[in-house]
């Protein structure tokens, strides 16, 4: 008689909800603006940190990626709406961003146990300047062959990376002073996921 | 929190055209080939063939013209750097007299300026036609049906649909709950868009902190229902109704490749 093994899934249930509802919180935090005068920030960035941080290096990237295939799909969950013309935007190299960022911040502090706030500020920059790689690349490559206008990688990084570079500063300490206690508390460890 | 009410169906508009219901896999094909046809056109007169085509296809699907138009606002940032871009950073013969400083505006720049916005515009209508007519749940299904192949090289298509598809579900739900949270905050009089801006920080985390412990509380809710329903046991889950490409599948798909192929011979130089 035959027997049905039960197929093994990628993700067991736990993970799967997980990973869906940190790609809503991202797609939610870009609508809450943080309340700081004269700088559009939304709570975006700072969901992918958390979810770097909270989910760790295997769900992180995969619940970004979710998001963005989402937004892709036509609900209005990016910056500027959502659709499949959103590939066309100078900025959508942050989007594919979130992916490495989650993935390394995730990987960094999956490492440290107990997370210490030192080790943090270094796992949350190494995050935001994986955000910024495929960002800036994106940018150049979209000023590029898009807007068929030859632009230098230099001023690409200037516009790219040093412009919005400070209200992410803003951002990482808001997550450094959570972080740690978020960490401690919510992280979803391997015995987590088996009960 | 206006943008609750597009959560749910996206940009989906619901009408019993013909476009509606082709299978949406020939539409996202449709509008790859589209795109880079646009793309690789150099030739005004083929973008306005492209338009009137897109009229056509607006007219056949019944979409109204001003929702179609609307899709175009969200990319207006797009469109004035695209615009002064290429105005103003094109060498060539100037069009006016009067330089701005090193700035000028060029008849190469003005040509520029309308052939790339309208790519640009272009591909967005055509891809907001596309959000228009195809529901999200419809598109998924397609994604999961050609990322078949994929799952052969473990890349797990089937976890990845199930949980947009939650994700889709969850939008509106937590949208839902960061408003109640704020009007909560708000009825025990911590505002947290008013007030010395230091402070407003810290009243702040009285925001995120319940939505980030109240995702927890949703996905063991979430994960006992899937388990309930049999998540991840026995074989492969499949739809109930199977995809198939019917006889006017074929015909649109054959039509859209003859339009950009004999579009690419004759505006491509």
């Amino acid at each position: 008689m035959k027997t049905e093994e039960a197929k093994e899934r990628w993700l067991s249930a736990r993970e799967l909800s997980l990973v869906a509802l940190f790609a809503a919180l991202t797609g939610i935090g870009g609508f809450i603006r943080v309340p700081i005068p004269y700088v559009p920030l939304t709570l975006q960035t700072l969901m992918v940190m958390f979810s770097g941080l909270i989910l760790g290096s295997r769900l992180a990237p995969f619940s970004q990626l979710v998001y963005i295939l989402v937004g892709l799909m036509g609900l209005p969950i990016f910056a500027h709406g959502g659709g499949p013309g959103y590939v066309l935007q100078p900025t959508f190299g942050y989007l594919l961003g979130f992916i490495l960022g989650a993935y390394v911040i995730g990987w960094l502090t999956g490492r440290r146990e107990p997370l210490s706030r030192a080790f943090l500020f270094i796992a949350l920059v190494a995050g935001v300047l994986a955000i910024y790689l495929p960002g800036v690349t994106v940018l150049y490559l979209n000023l590029n062959f898009v807007q068929e206008k030859a632009v230098t990688l230099n001023t690409a990084i200037k516009l790219g990376f040093l412009l919005p570079l400070p209200g992410d500063l803003l951002k990482m300490a808001v997550v450094l002073y959570f972080g740690p206690l978020l960490h401690q508390r919510l992280r979803v460890t391997q015995a987590d996921l088996v009960r | 929190m206006t943008f609750l009410r597009d959560l749910t169906l996206g940009h989906y508009y619901p009408t019993s055209s013909s476009i509606h219901s082709l299978d949406p896999r020939i539409k996202l094909f449709g509008l790859l080939l589209s795109a880079v046809t646009l793309f690789a056109l150099d030739r005004i007169w083929g973008l306005v063939l492209f338009f009137f085509a897109s009229l056509w296809i607006t007219y056949r699907a019944q979409l109204p013209l001003v929702m179609v138009l609307r899709g175009l606002r969200p990319f207006t940032s797009l469109f004035l750097l695209t615009a002064v871009l290429q105005l103003f950073f094109t060498a060539g013969k100037p069009l006016v007299p009067v330089r701005l400083g090193p700035l000028s505006i060029t008849h190469e720049g003005l040509y520029y300026a309308v052939l790339i916005g309208g790519k640009l515009c272009l591909v967005i209508l055509l891809s907001s036609i596309f959000t228009l007519t195809t529901s999200p749940l419809e598109l998924l299904r397609a994604m999961e049906k050609l990322g078949k192949p994929l799952t052969r090289i473990r890349i797990p298509v089937a976890d990845l649909c199930l949980a947009m598809l939650l994700c889709i579900r969850f939008l509106p739900i937590l949208g839902h709950e960061a408003e109640r949270i704020l009007e909560a905050q708000k009825a025990r009089g911590i505002d947290p868009y008013s007030g010395a801006w230091r402070n407003r920080l810290q009243k702040f985390h009285g925001i995120f902190l319940p939505l980030i412990y109240n995702v927890f509380g949703r996905a063991e809710e979430l994960a006992t229902a899937l388990a309930i329903r049999g998540y991840g046991q026995g074989e492969e889950k499949r739809m109930l109704d199977d995809m198939r490409l019917t006889i006017s599948d074929c015909i649109w798909l054959a039509a859209v490749t003859f339009w950009c192929v004999t579009l690419l011979w004759l505006f491509q130089t």
